[in-house]
């Protein structure tokens, strides 16, 4: 079947664009109706009031605990954040009311009560076997198994809290990065708009997987001016989910944007100041044409929020999504515990939120309605406040993680040895569309060494998938992708719209959701419009969930120096994300090791930063059909010499080896180290080099400041002073910027000649 | 809160000191008056009681660390208490300023001098030969060029790498040029036994100046001990202060020289007597008592000078030079003009025995006017003593032995002992310094004088 092409004429036909309507608050009815409705029992009603009651009591504390007024731990110093929800639970609650218990959610630094309310409802839905994985050994059954399994989700909560190894991030993470991944929980996110990308990658996977599931993604008002929430929406709305080329998986992303509009970002006022309408809601007009089903939510009715939820979790599995919904609701108290709220806003306009809040209104429709008499209700704020308190105690006396762990989950050192059986089933749409060709010597070039390795990896395991900007029908830029889309169809292989944060983030959650996928970045100049998600998401949720998820993702990115392109298409900056502890960082220099090295990487469990060279996408070498793969973290020495050792990697091996040779012609031998990944970086194999030779120049094409040259050179130092007969010397780019032009450019960059002068200088 | 413990402050001038021992260790108890540390001071060990009690939490200061008075080097409190954070050690005080002041005739200018002085000891360089004494302040070595490499070779051949010519960038010895040097010294020809190299590079010796006694030249265990004892060794704190405070005088103070000969006899016999009923006084006590008789008669004698004025101390601090083991230390008889002679003897004997313990306070030797050293004790017919920086003169006394001497025209055998007056030449001249020698010799001869002091 021949690839879809474009055929827009132009059409400047007079019309009036129709971006319909949007509306706000039509939800009428109260308790008694919906208990009439059947939509609700009397029992799921006096759970709502306890969850809310749950989500308050839990934040109350933190307030008090900052006074030492709360009573059962009055001595405990509670360290850290105080950014509470209160004023906030009816949108909470209700939202998670409306999901099942494998839907997801993401959520904000904010975000307590989401964290609370998704875990007391999810637990609410679970079997009794599902309920003691959560409480091994426990001998309870039916409610007072249901009990101390809630019990036991406000004690991790808590323990997470006050940093806590029992906590659910095991302390590693606290309250604005609190996640359960076993309920759907991704994670709060105390970058605000960070999970927003997140939430759509993992709504991306559910749809790639025919799930049936939908997520939730919490985001506050602040969030919708961010540039990658805004990517998101769009990347979530794009047709290609629902037209014509999705053919039979016609699906839209089952993902909510629920906007917690509490009216303020952390001061600034979102309706008066610093945004340009009135009504968030309007954003899904500028993303979809159907507005993304937006509507208008009261946020202090819980039963509205339920309805509203309710009903775009319905559209979300019916292929409908995504939806977008702002739910207004109100902030009682500051950002944090240390805003006094005064100087932006009246105690007036405080009162007059309090005066509806959601509690002590469903209390009072709980009551109105007779769905709970005042005893029933009573004794549900107790258990709730009992609960807290024991909790609480038990937290505050839990053992702290042990200091010497402080690294432990950095990385986890799992990979897909063995795929299983339910990954191993791959269709091929053209079995040999993408097909390399070998030339008479057996020889490929680096980029098709790539391309090899990425087929036999989706061939392999069906979870892989890749995307980027241009890498359907024109093959990427680089052509390097060519023939995949029509190999493995565009459920696997599709254009991204050119929202590098999106790209990354989006794999993020879909890597969370259990996908592989393979992220590109045209040049690697772009992967600093995406550093959050690469940086404060990618390589940071193993860690910061106390290894409760893996990201195995791998991020392509390809450098562009030494073709003219100037400034910012010519960066080499892998040194920045060596920097970044959490990502592996993995720089091949030859066809052999760049197919090797992305295979090792789809198979790994961290997420990596893979970076190509444009400059090498040419370079040709014997690359076995077969599957191989080059253990991550394992240096090659290139060339073995005896009187000074050259240790690099990317490019600069290239120039590396010519200068070897230069230097044999004069009778001197030197030995090329290719360290092929600056993280995790083979020390020995260049301690062992550097034993030999005594002499050491490290090179690379990065510029010479804050380059990573610097971190081997002082490590050797460290290591091996003993063995040093000269000091080690670097040789970088200049420091600057590249250039245009030609000239300039071959003066930027170094070469083989610089190697040499280098070493000359302390032979 | 944790208690800090500084190093103490022995002497109003005191820089610095450095804990030469540690009695307590990290985690021990402490009681108030408890030893904690020894130091060594310019002048003498002395040892540091905590005045506070609890545990010793943290040495911030190892055994031969030295650090400036005042600073913390250690921390005393409660099990278990964190410890604050220690600030950087305070600047050393500026250097004391030595301009004696002349209107306060005491002893101001006992701060410009140490304990060192000739004294019974058996370095002959202290005592006459101005020849043999040796640079106080060697050159500090200079800093050799060497690759960390190259360097790691020559510790592992056991050689010195200072003689070999660096080819290096910047003239650096680069593994090429120890490879060269041990080429060319014959290396590989070495022969030595496994555990001769092992103490040989445990001591940083040169195996290329070795010189091999056993078979075919082989170098032995017994070669190694030799060359560590002829090896350089660092001088302690106080043998360089010697080397100092003598080499200052000797070259900068006009010496001469007046020696008269003391006939002893009677003393010695009177002294039998007193020692028969059990009186403890000593020759030393009799020659303590009859300088500081003297030296209210020549105040000269007792005197200072910056080489432009001369100052008189109404008072005799006397300085008794006591040789140890490790150098030579000067105690001082504070007011010894205040004193009998059974007081003079008790002050000095207490002193002798501090001295000798390692036990002084750096009060108590500082301050003399005048010093006196008796090498009577160690058989020697004569000497010259050198003298102590700030004061005018030293006695030298030697050892007592009979000797022929005339005496009314008839040669008789009496016990004759040589006395030695070493004078500063800016403040006495040669008669002054008969006449002191001379009443000396007066005073000492004039039993009747002695047998009313008593």
């Amino acid at each position: 079947m021949p690839n879809y092409l474009s055929n827009k004429r132009p059409d400047f036909k007079p019309f009036t664009a129709d971006l319909g309507k949007i509306s706000a608050y039509q939800f009428k009815n109260d308790l008694a109706a919906e208990l009439k409705a059947k939509r609700l029992t009397k029992a799921q009603a006096l759970d709502l009031y306890e969850d809310m009651l749950m989500v308050r009591e839990v934040e109350d504390m933190i307030v008090r605990l900052r006074s030492g007024a709360y009573e059962p731990i009055p001595t405990f110093n509670y360290r850290g954040p105080t950014h509470v929800s209160i004023g906030q639970e009816g949108t909470a609650v209700g939202a998670c009311s409306a999901l099942r218990l494998l839907d997801k959610i993401t959520s904000t630094h904010r975000g307590h009560g989401d964290s609370m309310a998704k875990g007391s409802v999810a637990i609410r839905q679970m079997d009794e076997a599902t309920l003691l994985s959560r409480v091994p050994g426990s001998a309870k059954q039916g409610a007072d198994l249901l009990e101390e399994v809630l019990e036991d989700h406000v004690y991790r909560t808590i323990a997470e809290l006050f940093g806590k190894e029992d906590g659910y991030c095991k302390g590693r993470g606290g309250g604005m990065h609190i996640a359960d991944f076993r309920i759907g929980h991704l994670g709060a996110n105390a970058i605000v708009g960070g999970g927003v990308p997140i939430a759509t990658g993992a709504a991306m996977a559910m749809r790639y997987q025919h799930s049936d599931g939908v997520i939730c993604c919490f985001a506050g008002d602040g969030a919708y001016a961010n540039g990658v929430v805004l990517e998101a929406l769009n990347w979530a709305a794009q047709v290609q989910w629902t037209n014509h080329l999705a053919k039979d998986h016609k699906c839209g992303l089952p993902i909510i944007f629920l906007v917690q509009n509490n009216q303020y970002g952390m001061t600034g006022r979102a309706e008066d100041e610093v945004m340009g309408v009135k009504n968030l809601a309007r954003r899904a007009a500028g993303f979809a044409d159907n507005n993304m089903h937006a509507e208008i939510v009261n946020g202090m009715d819980i039963l509205a929020v339920r309805d509203a939820v309710t009903r775009a979790a319905e559209l979300c599995r019916k292929g409908e999504g995504p939806v977008l919904l702002e739910v207004n609701t109100y902030r009682y108290y500051g950002h944090s515990l240390g805003d006094p709220r005064m100087e932006y806003r009246t105690k007036e306009e405080e009162a007059s939120w309090r005066a509806i809040d959601a509690i002590e209104s469903f209390k009072k429709q709980l009551l109105d309605a007779q769905a709970a008499t005042a005893e029933a209700v009573a004794a549900r704020e107790k258990l709730v406040r009992d609960r807290n308190a024991r909790a609480a105690v038990r937290a505050a006396n839990a053992a702290d993680p042990v200091a010497e762990d402080v690294v432990k989950y950095m990385y986890t050192d799992t990979q897909v040895d063995v795929v299983p059986a339910e990954f191993q089933k791959v269709k091929l749409l053209k079995a040999d569309a993408a097909k390399v060709k070998r030339d008479k010597d057996g020889k490929i070039n680096y980029r098709d060494a790539i391309k090899e390795g990425l087929v036999e990896e989706m061939v392999r395991d069906n979870r892989v998938i890749i995307y980027g900007e241009d890498v359907a029908e024109y093959g990427n830029a680089f052509k390097l992708t060519k023939g995949m889309l029509e190999m493995f169809g565009r459920d696997r292989v599709f254009n991204s719209p050119i929202s590098e944060a999106c790209i990354c983030g989006t794999a993020v959650g879909a890597a969370m959701a259990g996908l592989r996928p393979v992220a590109e970045l045209m040049y690697m100049d772009f992967a600093l419009m995406a550093s959050d998600q690469i940086s404060n998401q990618a390589a940071k949720w193993h860690y910061m969930s106390g290894a409760q998820t893996k990201v195995p993702l791998v991020i392509r990115a390809s450098v562009g120096g030494g073709k003219g392109y100037g400034g910012q298409h010519s960066q080499t900056l892998e040194s920045m994300f060596a920097h970044i502890p959490g990502m592996y960082v993995i720089y091949p220099s030859t066809a052999y090791d760049a197919k090797g090295l992305i295979k090792a990487s789809i198979r790994d469990d961290n997420p990596i930063m893979f970076v190509e060279s444009q400059l090498l996408y040419a370079e040709k070498g014997v690359v076995p059909e077969t599957d191989y793969v080059i253990p991550i973290g394992v240096a090659d020495v290139k060339r073995e010499g005896k009187d000074i050792t050259f240790v690099g990697w990317g490019p600069a091996i290239l120039d590396a080896l010519k200068a070897a040779e230069l230097l044999a012609a004069e009778g001197i031998s030197a030995e090329v180290v290719d360290i092929r990944s600056l993280v995790p970086l083979d020390m020995d194999t260049i301690l062992r080099s550097v034993a030999k030779t005594g002499k050491c120049v490290v090179v690379s094409q990065a510029v010479h400041i804050g380059s990573f040259t610097g971190e081997i050179a002082s490590t050797i130092m460290e290591k091996a002073f003993d063995e040093l007969d000269a000091p080690v010397i670097r040789v970088g780019a200049k420091n600057g910027i590249a250039p245009q032009s030609h000239i300039l450019e071959a003066a930027f960059l170094p070469n083989a000649n610089d190697i040499v002068a280098a070493a000359k200088k302390i032979l | 809160m944790p208690s800090p413990i500084a190093m103490p402050k022995p002497g109003q001038f005191t820089e610095e000191c450095t804990i030469v021992k540690w009695l307590k260790k990290e985690g021990d108890a402490v009681a108030k008056g408890d030893i904690l540390f020894e130091i060594e001071t310019d002048k003498a060990n002395m040892e540091v009681e905590s005045f506070f009690e609890g545990t010793l939490l943290k040495i911030l200061t190892p055994e031969g660390g030295t650090v400036p008075v005042q600073a913390i080097v250690a921390w005393v409190g409660q099990q278990g208490e964190a410890l604050p954070a220690t600030p950087p050690p305070p600047a050393a005080p500026p250097k004391a300023a030595a301009q004696p002041e002349v209107s306060g005739q005491k002893s101001e200018v006992s701060q410009t001098k140490t304990a060192a002085v000739a004294a019974p000891t058996s370095s002959s360089a202290i005592h006459h030969s101005p020849s043999a004494i040796v640079p106080v302040q060697p050159a500090a070595p200079r800093k050799l060029k060497i690759s960390p490499r190259a360097k790691a070779l020559a510790e592992r051949s056991v050689i010195n790498p200072a003689p070999i010519r660096g080819t290096g960038p910047g003239g650096r010895i680069v593994e090429k040029d120890v490879l060269a040097y041990l080429d060319a010294k014959g290396y590989a020809q070495l022969k030595i036994t496994p555990t001769a190299k092992d103490m040989a590079a445990k001591e940083q010796l040169d195996l290329l100046a070795l010189r091999g006694t056993g078979e075919a030249g082989k170098i032995t265990v017994e070669d190694i001990t030799r060359a560590v004892a002829e090896k350089p060794k660092a001088m302690s704190k106080m043998r360089q202060v010697i080397a100092q405070r003598l080499t200052q005088s000797f070259t900068s103070t006009p010496h001469f020289f007046v020696t008269v000969s003391v006939d002893m006899t009677d003393l010695v016999a009177y002294r039998a007597t007193l020692k028969a009923k059990k009186l403890p006084y000593s020759v030393t006590d009799f020659i303590a008592m009859a300088v500081t008789l003297c030296l209210k008669e020549f105040p000269t004698v007792n005197s200072s000078t910056d080489g432009k004025s001369i100052w008189w101390h109404s008072k005799v601090n006397l300085g008794l030079a006591v040789s140890l083991a490790s150098g030579l230390v000067v105690p001082v008889i504070r007011d010894a003009d205040d004193l009998t002679l059974l007081e003079l003897h008790d002050r000095s004997a207490a002193l002798i025995e501090k001295a000798r313990n390692g036990k002084l306070l750096p009060d108590e030797m500082s301050g003399s006017t005048f010093t006196i050293s008796n090498m009577g004790m160690l058989n020697v017919e004569n000497f010259t003593a050198i003298i102590n920086p700030g004061e005018a003169a030293i006695l030298a006394v030697s050892s007592t032995s009979k000797q022929p001497v005339v005496k009314d025209d008839k040669v008789v055998v009496r016990q004759m002992m040589k006395i030695t007056l070493s004078s500063d030449h800016q403040v006495i001249d040669g008669a002054q310094a008969a006449q002191f020698v001379n009443a000396l010799k007066a005073k000492l001869e004039d039993v009747a004088l002695w047998k009313k002091l008593v």
